[in-house]
Formats: structure tokens, C-alpha cells, sequence
């Protein structure tokens, strides 16, 4: 019996041609197999016990078909169905009838039991999005980084501290997942952190552990009363490392015995504990972010994806079931497993001039031939008054900031010009403006002072704010930049940070950063350095719904904080139209997304006079019923076309060019279609391959959508990777959703140094988030 | 270097200074990389640059087709399409041709359109934007609506530039609806206030070029202009350069050019030889009754009652006149010479001694009594 016998393709590794991608087609033996999965019909009151029982596939794997109606079991790997299961009443099915939902669910089930039975893998949280991410202590790359480090410190690394490489396993079917058909799995590779030693250590080290967020972790027997709780417990609030702490999680405080809990690092937090180990603070950083890096090569990951493959097959599924695992399929014309190579979109055109479009394909360039989009209009901020917030010891990196500003940066080939002469301003004052101290106090403190007006009325158009980069890493509440940007922002001034260490670069390297700083804050003026043009739409409104992900302590939760962007297509371009709604969180996104989208239409209509022809929304997450919902409810009848896309820079599935183990990302504009709902396009630079992402956005367009022009759809979030205004190169994401995001990331970071996130809307029109 | 008109036979290789300035701006011409706008724009400055320009009219010619292919293809009532519609209409019909049917209509239900817009950034905020769709509207007839005309206000009001106001001065002036602020416009561009604009020179001839230079402008102004924009280094702006395009080749025919040196030169000879002529026929004039009396002494003294003078009455009669002539030329001359401050020395002082004294002694002595 075949479940879904996979047929032969040529592969890229044979041909050359074509780009593979990081899925393997699941191939199931020829002979007639005799393994079966059960059903029973699905009921809350059923599903519940045999869930529990299953004790997340220890004891046999349980799967919903909701579609069909239907519970589906099967046993652990290599096993049999435990006796004592009642199993009198369920259907039994043969796996070539299943549902290839739940044959791919069934295929992800047994690599991780192959993973974790015969490999010694250990589960990295939680199973998110369909997938499960396994590691193993084998390979420790930090103990290997700082091998010497540690060697001259007489110290070892053991396996409980360090960071891992790990394999992140997916399955998803080729075509409809609710009929049988052909599966593949998806094998992804990242980095994990784990600092698997008790609170105690930890705080002993000196580490600061308010607002670590931290996951269960009960020893065999615990009776600690929470022993059933598993994933993230929260985050510390306060407490006694060594006994116990109190944790807040989703507005509760508990607490809870500290060996109960781990923290999840972050990689700072990581190379702090690894500096105080070690008592070296001047090359743990630099040796494992080096380590990281090399892993990160995508030619090194996708040696490590065929090792994995090899070492896989066979897998045994259900009882006796053997399958193993094809080459990864390759995309190209011919459309194998109806993965279909699409012909690649050139490079997206930006527009340097309102009214008489001048397109460039390179903004950088296009902006010295032509000066600024907005440079023949009267309504741009072209006087520009400018001050630089330093503490004495950044006298000299401000005063080099302020004559690059001015007089610009000299090279041999592409010398920069300065700011007034690049963006064609007519006048340009910048001052300096030292305060005594340095602290996070007196950053904020100089910022009051400078949003206050001067004798004469006047205040700054834009505040530079000289920082440094380890600032990053100062606790929450006491970052200088953001105590220096809250007030600013809050009195509507423009902020841009600038960090010494950019300053302190040679001109051959500052001159690239002091070009995009010029960006940034001519943007964050509320003018318009350039824009995506779009010279065969329509009226047109883009809504990009970004996520950031944050951690209150003051609150006591990690929290998903949602940012709306919007674009608004005029005089053939796009426009950043700002965030008219607030930042809220995912607990009132659904609320809150109809009437954003209702208040965008109406705007988008008052302003344009006309009536909206088409709605985009970009979404961070899966489309679902309560976006659909939100939709309809905002176009409250109307018959207007809307998309609802998906823009996933989460995926596992890699795009890659190149022949045998020789890879390298696929060229930037690359379209590959899994269905004719979801593509994968390859977005960043155009032209250097090297640092490359392997990793395409993936867009899948919901099925309710009424706009369902996929080319269109992807050729424009294609666009929108050109207009970050960050800096002259393409992003990874569209604006769209990193606009959204960055918002969302700043007013959350605002909020502790008085930020009023009434503000956000109020000044939404100005990307003063970037 | 100051201006002069002259007679082109008289200065032929004087006339190389426009066409130098003609080349250089069509040079700097918008190419086919530039914006259609500009390019009709410049297709409209040669039109109306007479016969020295048609090559270079004709090599720009195909602006027109992509002008047509962006209005007709994907036509949208919004900025551009209405920028570049308004040019055209203004650049055809310099052409002597006319415009498609509609687009006039065209240009107005747009101009409609964008008028309910409240955008940031829309025509009343790009003056070269409000410019086009000002010409288009004007040349076909049309009045100036008052949005228009309050956003062409409002930009004079903030800060406007020299090139830009002087498109628009054009491009009112062509209605009557947009009179009043023309003449606004007009003086923007010729005030002392902007005299240091980019392109001032050659915007002011421009205009004064295509709507007279009226009093409010003034001859001097323009004249300043001219010579400075005709000798200024080519413009990099390629609007500047077809404005500049269109008053050089129009100057080639009657445009000559001096260094100053050379001018002062001919001034002072003119100076020099109007003054020998005004004291020459002063002189002459003093002197004719004098000569004629030597001559007609006889008769003179006959009509005096002495139908018999003496030979010594003849003599000396005519040694006084003719000294009297004498006299005349010697302050005739010395008054010259020092209007033309030159120093007569010792040769003016004898000169002056000998020129009453040798010719009447001679006629002293050799009248015949």
C-alpha cells in the first residue's frame, strides 16, 4: 500500500536549474502497507481525556480533523496502541485514505519521535505554528567559542549553559490538506539559548533577574502545586532567587519555588552570564556572536539539512511503517509537488519627484540625480533647525556629527555632500547642546529642557541624541536614548539616536551610516525622501498589521503589541499615510481592527475624494474568520475588493540556488508558488547574495479574499521592501508590517519614560517610529 | 558687458555670443531620461523660438507621441496625468496644431477632481505642477478657477522662486482671469529681493520675451538681464536651459555683444566727433557772416554810404575780420580741447597767437585795394 507515493522528479542537485527549497517529500514504501490510525467522532468531552492520556505523544499521537469531524490516534512510533485504550468503538483507516493534514501531522510526529527516542533531542518550548523545535547538548557552540576564554579561567562550560543549534521540524501538504495527498517535511535550523541552572546561580552571578521571563521547569516528583504548568511561567517580579520568586503572568502574580522556574535568555543575556563566569567582558560577545555567525551561513545550514536527511531515513511511522525522505524539491517550471517556479520580479522602482515621476531603481542614486520626492513642493520642511543632545564625554563624537551634518564626508568616489546640499534644503542650523552627567536622568532631563522654547518661540525641528551602543543593554526604565526621546517625542520633535561607536568609525564606513541617519530624519521631518511607485493601480489602501513582542514587568507578562501602518496609493504612488489608531495589544486587536480599517477607508476617501477601489491588509499572523469579519464589518456592504495576505517572515522553508551542497540564497525577487494562494518571494539586497536571508516571506492570501491577484499582490509586497526610509536598502519585510512592528515596538519601549501612546496617533502621520 | 543694439552688417562676428548661448542651452536640454513634463516644456520653448531653433524643435518632436501614450494609455485624474495633460495642450498648440478633441474637457473634469482633494501633497503645492495645469487651462480658453488662483496666491505669499513665478506670470497672463496676479508675478521676478534667485537672469528675459517688457518691468531691467543670462555659465536646471533655448535663438538675428573696453572706445569717439561737430558748426556759423563780409567788403561799405572806400580802409577792414575769424577759431578750439580734455600746450598757446594774426596780416597785404 502506498500512502502517497512520491513520484520522481529531477532535483536541482542533478540539473542545476531551478531553486530548491528546504522540503523533503515524505516517500512511502511501495508494498501494500498494513498499518492503520484510528478515529473516533470528534467531541470536546472526548478529545479532552484522550489528549490528556496521550501525554503529548508518549503514549500514542492524537490529532483533530474538524473539517471531517473526526479524532484521529495512532501509535507512538514503532509501537502499538497502549491495551488498556478502548478502542472498540473507533474507525480504522488506512494511512492512503487519511486526510493529508493529518498524515502531515502524523510525519511530524514520528521524525520527532526518531529525534528524541534514537538521537537524544530535547524540545525547545512549546510547539508553535505547526512547529516543533528540537535540540541537543551535543553540540554546545558557545562552550566551543569560548573554549580558550574558559580553558585560562579554569572553568568548564557544561551542557546546561550555552547555545545550541537546533532543528526545527514542519510538515505541510502538498495541495488540499483535507484529501489524501502527498506531504513533505520542512527542516529548519536556528540557534536556542539555554542557561539551564537555577535562579539562584544566576543572581548570584550578579544578573539582574526582574523582568526575566521564565518557563516551567518541575523536577520528576514536584509538588510544587503548579507541577502540572508547562511553557512560559511568566515573568520574575520580585522575590528570593534562592527560595522562591514571584512571577506575573497574564495580570496575576504568583509564587512560585525558584527551582521550579528557567529563565528563557535572550543572547545579551546569554553573553552576560558567560562575562561573569568568565570574568571577561572584552571578547565573550565577539567569540559567540562569531560561532553564531558561522552557523548562520546558509551553505553551512543546508550541509547540516542534508546530514539531517540522511540520518532520518528510514523513519518508522505508526507501528511499522517505514518511510524515508526524498531530496529537497526543486522549483521550476515544470511545477513537481506544484511548487512552481515564477518568473523573478525585477528590482521594485522608487519615484524621486511628486507630479513628474522620475523612477529609479536604486534610491540612493536616484536621490543625488534628483533630490528628494518632495523637493518642488511647498508643504515639505525645507528650513531645518537642528540640535545635538550629547554629555560631555560625546563632545567630540557630537561636533563630528554636526560636520558631517553640515559639510558633509569626504571619499575619493561617492563623497557625501551633507544634509542641506543632499535633500536640497534651503537652510540648515544645527546646534550643539551638552549637559552635564550621562546618566539615563540627565538624558531625559536635557530633552525637557530642549523641547522648551527658546525667547524667540523657536524650538528644534529635529533632536540628535548621542548615546551609545551598550545603552542597549542597560535594564528596562533606564535606557538614555529612550528617556531622552519620550519628552522629545512627546512635544512633537523629531528624534534621532546616534551612537558613538557609528561616530567613532572611520570616514570610509561612517559615511554609509551618516546617509542613512540623513534618511531617517529628513523622513521622520515629516517630509518624503521617496516612495514606491505604482503606475497601474488603482485607488488603493494598503493596511499593514506588524507584531511586537515585549515583556512588562510592570505588568508582568509577555505581551503582543500591535501596530498599524497604512498606504495609500496617490498620484500613482504610495504614500505613507501614517497610524491613525493607537498601538494596542492582541487581546483588543479584533476589536480594534474594523473600526482601524473603517477609519482608514473614511480618511483615504475624505482626502483622495474618491471612492476606495481595493483594500490590502498585510497581516503579521494567519488570516482567520475575525480578520474576514473585521473587513466586512468595515466595508459595511460595500462591494470593494479586499486581499487579506498573510506575510509570514517566519517560515521555515528556505529558497536556494545553486548545485549539491553549494548554495546560496536564491536571488532576491525570486517567486516560487506552492498553490495558487501562496507564494514565496525572496526580498533584501539585489545585489550581494552573501548575507542573504535563505528564508523568502512567505504570502498566502486568504481564501475569503474578493481581490485574488497573487502576481499583483506579491510584485507589491515586493515593492514595498523599497521603502523602509531606515536605509537605502531593500528590507526583508514590506513597510507595511515592519512599520506596524516598529511602532508597536516603540511605544511599548516609550511607555516607561512617560511616552503617551495618545501621541503615537497623533503624530502617526510622521514615521518618527523608525 | 553691457549691451548694444546694432546693425548685424556692421558686427558680424559679434553675433556669435547668442549662438554660443543657444548651443549651450541646447545642450542642457531635458533627454529622453527627463520627465515628459520638462520635455514638452522645452518642445514649447523652441516652438516659439522661431526659425534658428527648428532642428532642435524637430529632434524633440517625439516627446509629443509619449505625451499622447501617457494621457491616452491608463489615463487617471489625478497629478500627473493633469501635469503633463496641461503642458501639452499649451506645447501643441505652440505647435500650431491642435490637440486631440477631448483633452481640453479632460483637463477640466480633472482640475474638477483634484480640487476636492485634501492631500498634503497635491497641484496648489508643486508650483512647476500648478504651472502646467495653469498653461493648459489658460491656453485653451479657459479661466483660472479660484482654488487655482488662491493656491498660485498663497505660493507668492510663502516664498516663491524666480523661475517658478515667472512660468506662472506666463502662464496667467495668457487670461484674462489670471491678469492681476501676473502682473504679481512680475514683479516677483524683476524685484531686487530675488535678484540673486538661481536663474534670475534668465528667467526675467524670458518673460519679458513672451509678455512684453512693460513699464512695471522696465527696458533697463531687461536689457541687464539679457546680457547677463546670454553670457552666464549654461543653466543645469533644464527648464532654465529651454527658457534660455528659446530667448537666445529669438536674439540671434538682432543681438550684438561688445567687451566694455571696446565700447567705451566707440563711445568716446562718438562723444569725441559729436563735440567736433557741434563746435565745428558753431564755428562755422560765427564765422560765415565774418568771411562773407571780407569777401563782399566793397559792397558792404557801399551799403554803408562809402561807394569809394580806400585801399587802406579795404586793408584794414579786412585785417580786422579776418583776425575776428581768426579769434573765433582759436576759442572755438580752445573750448574743445578742453571739453575733450586734452592739453594744447605750447603749440595751442601759439597757434593761438598766429591764428588771428598770420591770416589777417596776409589779407593785410595781399587784399587787393
Amino acid at each position: 500500500m502506498v500512502a502517497q507515493p512520491a513520484t520522481s522528479h529531477p532535483t536541482a542537485s542533478a540539473t542545476g536549474a531551478g531553486l530548491r527549497l528546504n522540503m523533503l517529500p515524505v516517500v512511502f514504501p511501495t508494498e501494500i502497507q498494513h498499518d492503520v490510525a484510528y478515529s473516533l467522532p470528534y467531541t470536546q468531552e472526548a478529545w479532552e481525556p484522550l489528549r490528556e492520556r496521550a501525554r503529548g505523544g508518549k503514549e500514542f499521537h492524537i490529532t483533530r480533523h474538524l473539517p471531517k469531524g473526526l479524532i484521529y490516534l495512532w501509535p507512538h512510533s514503532g509501537e502499538s496502541m497502549p491495551d488498556d485504550l478502548d478502542l472498540s468503538k473507533a474507525s480504522t483507516h488506512l494511512a492512503s485514505t487519511l486526510p493529508s493534514g493529518v498524515v502531515a501531522y502524523a510525519v511530524r510526529e514520528a521524525v520527532v519521535d526518531r529525534l528524541m527516542d534514537h538521537m537524544q533531542f530535547e524540545r525547545v518550548g512549546r510547539t508553535i505554528e505547526g512547529q516543533v523545535r528540537l535540540f541537543r547538548r551535543r553540540r554546545n557552540l558557545a562552550a566551543e567559542a569560548l573554549a580558550p576564554l574558559a580553558t585560562a579561567a579554569g572553568k568548564t562550560i557544561g551542557p546546561e549553559t550555552g547555545m545550541f543549534p537546533y532543528i526545527a521540524v514542519q510538515t505541510m501538504p502538498f495541495g488540499d490538506r483535507d484529501h489524501p495527498g502527498q506531504v513533505a517535511l520542512v527542516l529548519d535550523v536556528g540557534l536556542v539559548n539555554r542557561l539551564d541552572v537555577p535562579l539562584a546561580q544566576l543572581a548570584a552571578a550578579g544578573i539582574d533577574l526582574v523582568g526575566t521571563p521564565v518557563v516551567w521547569s518541575h523536577a520528576e516528583e514536584c509538588r510544587c502545586g503548579f507541577e502540572d504548568a508547562r511553557g512560559s511561567a511568566g515573568t520574575i517580579t520580585g522575590g528570593d532567587a534562592t527560595t522562591a520568586v514571584t512571577v506575573a503572568v497574564a495580570g496575576e502574580t504568583r509564587t512560585v519555588r525558584s527551582g521550579c522556574l528557567r529563565p528563557r535568555v535572550s543572547g545579551h543575556e546569554l553573553d552576560r552570564y558567560f562575562e561573569d563566569y568568565l570574568n571577561d567582558d572584552a571578547n565573550v560577545e565577539r567569540l559567540i556572536r562569531a560561532k553564531a555567525a558561522a552557523l548562520h551561513d546558509p551553505a553551512t545550514q543546508w550541509k547540516m539539512l542534508e546530514e539531517t536527511r540522511q540520518k532520518l531515513s528510514p523513519i518508522t511511522i505508526f507501528s511499522a511503517t517505514e518511510i524515508t525522505l526524498g531530496e529537497p524539491v526543486t522549483a521550476d517550471a515544470s511545477g513537481a509537488y506544484g511548487v512552481m517556479l515564477m518568473p523573478p520580479l525585477s528590482p521594485p522602482e522608487v519615484n524621486l519627484s511628486y507630479g513628474t515621476p522620475r523612477l529609479f531603481q536604486n534610491a540612493a542614486v536616484g536621490l543625488i540625480k534628483q533630490g528628494p520626492y518632495d523637493k518642488g513642493s511647498t508643504r515639505r520642511l525645507d528650513k531645518v533647525s537642528a540640535a545635538i543632545l550629547h554629555p560631555p564625554a560625546f563632545k567630540a563624537d557630537a561636533q563630528r556629527l554636526r560636520r558631517a551634518l553640515v559639510n558633509g564626508v569626504p571619499d575619493q568616489r561617492y563623497p557625501f555632500p551633507g544634509w542641506a546640499e543632499r535633500y536640497e534644503l534651503k537652510e540648515l542650523d544645527v546646534e550643539l547642546r551638552g549637559f552635564g552627567g550621562g546618566a539615563w536622568t540627565d538624558y531625559a532631563a536635557a530633552a525637557h529642557d530642549v523641547t522648551a522654547a527658546a525667547p524667540d518661540g523657536s524650538r528644534p525641528d529635529i533632536c540628535f541624541v548621542i548615546t551609545q551602543r551598550s545603552d542597549r543593554n542597560t535594564p528596562r526604565g533606564k535606557n538614555p536614548y529612550l528617556a531622552a526621546k519620550a519628552p522629545i517625542v512627546n512635544a512633537n520633535i523629531a528624534a534621532q539616536g546616534v551612537t558613538v561607536d557609528l561616530l567613532r568609525e572611520p570616514d570610509t564606513s561612517f559615511i554609509w551610516a551618516i546617509q542613512s541617519i540623513c534618511l531617517q530624519a529628513y523622513a521622520k521631518l515629516g517630509n518624503i525622501p521617496y516612495v514606491l511607485h505604482d503606475p497601474d493601480g488603482t485607488a488603493e489602501l494598503v493596511l499593514g498589521i506588524g507584531r511586537h513582542d515585549i515583556h512588562l514587568p510592570g505588568l508582568g507578562f509577555q505581551k503582543q503589541m500591535i501596530g498599524a501602518a497604512a498606504a495609500f496609493r496617490q498620484d500613482g504612488d504610495f504614500l505613507f499615510a501614517g497610524s491613525t489608531a493607537p498601538v494596542t495589544d492582541y487581546e483588543s486587536y479584533e476589536d480594534t481592527l474594523a473600526k482601524l480599517i473603517s477609519d482608514f477607508i473614511a480618511r483615504f476617501e475624505r482626502e483622495q475624494a474618491t471612492e476606495l477601489k481595493r483594500l490590502v491588509l498585510h497581516v503579521f499572523k494567519k488570516t482567520g474568520w475575525r480578520e474576514l469579519e473585521a473587513v466586512e464589518r468595515a466595508l459595511d456592504g460595500r462591494e470593494i475588493p479586499f486581499a487579506l495576505v498573510h506575510i509570514n517572515r517566519d517560515t521555515p522553508l528556505w529558497l536556494v540556488s545553486g548545485w549539491g551542497l553549494a548554495v546560496a540564497p536564491a536571488p532576491a525577487g525570486s517567486v516560487v508558488s506552492l498553490a495558487d494562494n501562496d507564494r514565496l518571494l525572496m526580498t533584501g539586497e539585489y545585489v550581494t547574495a552573501k548575507r542573504r536571508n535563505p528564508h523568502p516571506l512567505r504570502l498566502t492570501l486568504d481564501r475569503d479574499s474578493t481581490f485574488q491577484d497573487m502576481s499583483r499582490i506579491t510584485a507589491q509586497t515586493q515593492g514595498f521592501t523599497a521603502t523602509s526610509w531606515r536605509g537605502f536598502k531593500t528590507t526583508y519585510e514590506p513597510s507595511t508590517i515592519l512599520y506596524g512592528r516598529l511602532l508597536a515596538e516603540k511605544v511599548s519601549d516609550l511607555l516607561d519614560y512617560g511616552f503617551d501612546p495618545q501621541r503615537a496617533a497623533a503624530i502617526g502621520d510622521r514615521p518618527w517610529f523608525l | 558687458m553691457v549691451p548694444l543694439i546694432a546693425r548685424r552688417a556692421h558686427a558680424e562676428h559679434r553675433l556669435e555670443a547668442p549662438l554660443v548661448a543657444f548651443r549651450g542651452a541646447v545642450a542642457a536640454l531635458p533627454t529622453r531620461d527627463d520627465a515628459v513634463v520638462d520635455r514638452l516644456f522645452a518642445l514649447e520653448c523652441l516652438a516659439r523660438a522661431g526659425r534658428d531653433a527648428r532642428d532642435e524643435r524637430n529632434q524633440l518632436l517625439s516627446v509629443r507621441r509619449a505625451a499622447e501614450d501617457f494621457i491616452e494609455d491608463g489615463w487617471e485624474a489625478d497629478v500627473p496625468h493633469a501635469n503633463v495633460l496641461g503642458q501639452a495642450l499649451s506645447t501643441i498648440a505652440a505647435l500650431d496644431d491642435d490637440p486631440p478633441m477631448n483633452w481640453s474637457e479632460l483637463l477640466d473634469e480633472t482640475v474638477d477632481a483634484l480640487a476636492a482633494r485634501q492631500t498634503r501633497h497635491g497641484v496648489t503645492t508643486t508650483p512647476l505642477v500648478l504651472v502646467s495645469v495653469i498653461r493648459g487651462l489658460t491656453t485653451s480658453g479657459r479661466a483660472v478657477p479660484k482654488w487655482l488662483l488662491d493656491g498660485t496666491r498663497a505660493y507668492f505669499e510663502a516664498g516663491p522662486t524666480v523661475a517658478a513665478s515667472a512660468e506662472l506670470a506666463e502662464a496667467l497672463n495668457r487670461h484674462r482671469s489670471g491678469a492681476q496676479l501676473s502682473a504679481h508675478a512680475a514683479e516677483i521676478v524683476f524685484s531686487d529681493r530675488h535678484r540673486n534667485d538661481p536663474g534670475v537672469s534668465i528667467a526675467r528675459w524670458w518673460l519679458a520675451e513672451r509678455i512684453g517688457s512693460g513699464a512695471a518691468i522696465g527696458a533697463e531691467k531687461v536689457a541687464a538681464a539679457r546680457a547677463q543670462a546670454i553670457t552666464a555659465p549654461t543653466p543645469g536646471n533644464v527648464r532654465l536651459a529651454a527658457m534660455l533655448a528659446e530667448v537666445s535663438a529669438r536674439a540671434v538675428e538682432t543681438l550684438v555683444l561688445l567687451p566694455e573696453s571696446e565700447l567705451e572706445l566707440l563711445r568716446a569717439r562718438s562723444r569725441r566727433r559729436s563735440l567736433i561737430e557741434n563746435y565745428a558748426w558753431r564755428t562755422t556759423a560765427v564765422m560765415t557772416p565774418l568771411i562773407l563780409a571780407i569777401i563782399y567788403l566793397r559792397t558792404t561799405l557801399g551799403w554803408l554810404g562809402d561807394h569809394q572806400p580806400s585801399a587802406r580802409t579795404l586793408s584794414g577792414l579786412a585785417f580786422v575780420l579776418t583776425a575776428l575769424v581768426g579769434v573765433v577759431v582759436t576759442i572755438a578750439g580752445w573750448h574743445a580741447a578742453k571739453r575733450l580734455e586734452r592739453d594744447l600746450g605750447l603749440f595751442g598757446v601759439v597757434m593761438s597767437i598766429a591764428m588771428p594774426l598770420v591770416p589777417a596780416a596776409l589779407v593785410y597785404f595781399l587784399y587787393p585795394g
